[in-house]
């Protein structure tokens, strides 16, 4: 692992965790790239964009909601965000 | 010839058996580096310093009807914006810092008091307050499992309130607890289950109560003086919280059944001497003699503080969420608020200078134990639209909790019994949230800058709230 911080460590782990309940099959680089295309538009991301979808709803079929797992992913930064000591 | 063919044969599949070994093993080694890169990539990105925050507007309508020592049936209503920005730093692997700037004040109140004001040497600005709401580090002992807290922790604002909001919980203990951000050290110890459908986690909190007016350091307090100490300044001891939670998605009954266990022992001085007008008042009309108020002990009040916690995440499939709070207080008055008249300009009716009066215990009159009930039930339409209704009774004696709430009610400090309805909507991406709300509430008993005097007062409060996230 690579990662500098605990942080990112975190967002990541979860994000797959999220992400996998929602399309089994996807692979963990796959969900990192999608991570870092979230990470790029500052949290936001266009669904509707054809390339996204045939990188990701392509992999994952029907069952890959674009939407919820941009609300997965802001629902994370929020968990760390320091509201509950030591994390919660 | 044929001889030859076989040879020929078994080298062309060795020689593509061991290439395709070597390419399995190429095809790994770049997919490892592939991941190595992702994560570095992540790293970047999810930048060491973070900014964000919170803009709020709240506007409340109160009337009030019942209490035959204030006017009847009054109206009033006040608007106030909040404003909090975070910066959040990953100092190292290890240690991560956060810290907030808080600010609320009501509107316009900078048309009438204009600032800044120097009283009693402190520097007072009436429009608004800048505070520093959080200050604190997480350093990680073991990983994920074992970490020390220092600083202004995030001890307000805990559950049930994130539910209300369909936001990611806030507070480290639940909001009926004495929810104020507190100052100190705190240890934690986390524990996921390896299926992670169990979670448990310890919290020791230690606030020392060292508040010492800076006079007394500077070299002593001069009676009389322009640097004598006056005002709110209280002398709380240590506090001591404990603080349990137990977190499951094991069961058939609910997606998420949370449970927390929160107790706090502390004791606080009255507040610091005050020169007031009239406090006999309540007792008899037209008193004019001005009071010395002060309180002879460095204890005032002390208390035990039990609470419960129990939430219960989208019952039996449904998205219907219920919670229910219990907290339990054992106060003891450790000594009497006292008056003394500093100046008779009632011809010796209620005793001439120096006649001194006994107002009670501080927060509470006499030796007293109480509980405080919250339940409440929400139901989600969707991720953007939530409805919720709650009871909650208080009974005097209760230490009051959620000073610091994030929309500003008064839900959690009043005493007596009342219901509250809300209906919360989010937008623009969730990054917005407006929140209607009502509660009817009967107080039983009111704050009267001592402790706490009857009343019997029906409030209706309709409220409208938008938080905008930064």
């Amino acid at each position: 692992m690579g990662f500098r911080s605990v942080y990112a460590q975190s967002l990541v782990l979860d994000f797959s965790k999220g992400l996998k309940k929602e399309c089994p099959s996807i692979s963990n680089n796959l969900t990192k790239k999608f991570l870092i295309q979230i990470l790029k538009n500052k949290g936001s991301l266009d669904c509707s964009d054809e390339s996204i979808s045939q990188i990701y709803l392509g992999k994952c079929g029907d069952t890959f909601d674009c939407e919820k797992s941009l609300l997965l992913f802001r629902d994370l930064k929020n968990k760390y965000s320091g509201n509950v000591i030591g994390g919660e | 010839m044929k001889f030859c063919l076989i040879l020929i044969l078994i080298f062309t599949s060795l020689y593509a058996s061991a290439s395709e070994e070597q390419l399995k093993k190429l095809n790994q080694k770049i997919l490892e580096l592939e991941d190595s890169i992702l994560d570095l990539q992540v790293s970047r990105m999810s930048e060491r310093f973070k900014f964000s925050g919170e803009f709020g507007m709240h506007y409340d309508n109160f009337q009030t009807d019942g209490w035959d020592k204030a006017p009847k049936n009054r109206s009033v209503q006040t608007s106030n914006i909040r404003f909090k920005l975070n910066a959040d730093v990953d100092v190292s692997n290890r240690i991560k810092f956060y810290s907030s700037l808080f600010s609320m004040f009501y509107m316009n109140k900078s048309a009438v008091e204009v600032g800044p004001v120097l009283e009693s040497g402190r520097l007072f600005d009436g429009t608004s307050f800048l505070r520093l709401s959080r200050a604190y580090f997480d350093y990680q002992i073991i990983k994920n499992k074992l970490s020390f807290s220092a600083g202004r922790l995030p001890t307000a604002n805990g559950p049930p309130e994130h539910l209300k909001d369909g936001d990611a919980r806030l507070g480290t203990y639940n909001s009926l607890s004495y929810s104020l951000p507190f100052d100190g050290f705190a240890l934690t110890y986390k524990w996921n289950s390896p299926s992670k459908k169990h979670y448990f986690s310890l919290r020791s909190i230690y606030n020392p109560g060292n508040i010492i007016p800076t006079t007394e350091i500077m070299g002593g307090k001069e009676k009389g003086k322009a640097n004598e100490v006056r005002g709110q300044i209280m002398k709380p001891s240590d506090f001591i919280f404990g603080t349990f939670e137990y977190q499951t998605k094991a069961l058939k009954l609910a997606d998420k059944i949370t449970f927390l266990f929160n107790y706090s022992n502390f004791s606080i001085s009255g507040p610091a001497e005050s020169e007031t007008r009239g406090v006999l008042d309540k007792n008899l009309a037209g008193d004019r003699n001005i009071y010395r108020i002060s309180h002879a002990l460095d204890k005032a009040y002390s208390a035990e503080n039990f609470v419960a916690y129990l939430e219960l995440d989208e019952v039996l499939n449904t998205n219907f969420s219920f919670y229910f709070t219990y907290k339990y207080t054992d106060a003891k008055n450790r000594g009497n608020t006292i008056a003394t008249i500093i100046e008779d300009n009632e011809g010796g009716a209620l005793g001439g200078q120096g006649t001194q009066y006994s107002l009670g215990g501080f927060l509470s009159a006499t030796d007293i134990s109480a509980g405080q009930q919250l339940h409440g039930i929400r139901y989600k339409f969707n991720s953007k639209y939530l409805t919720g209704f709650e009871y909650i009774n208080t009974n005097i004696g209760t230490t009051p909790a959620s000073f610091y709430n994030r929309r500003n009610n008064q839900l959690y400090v009043w005493i007596g019994q009342g219901f509250h309805n809300y209906f919360t909507m989010k937008f623009l991406k969730h990054s917005s949230s407006l929140r209607i709300g009502y509660i009817n509430f009967l107080r039983e008993h009111y704050f009267n800058n001592v402790n706490y005097s009857p009343i019997d007062q029906r409030v209706h409060n309709a409220y409208l709230s938008y938080i905008l996230r930064l």
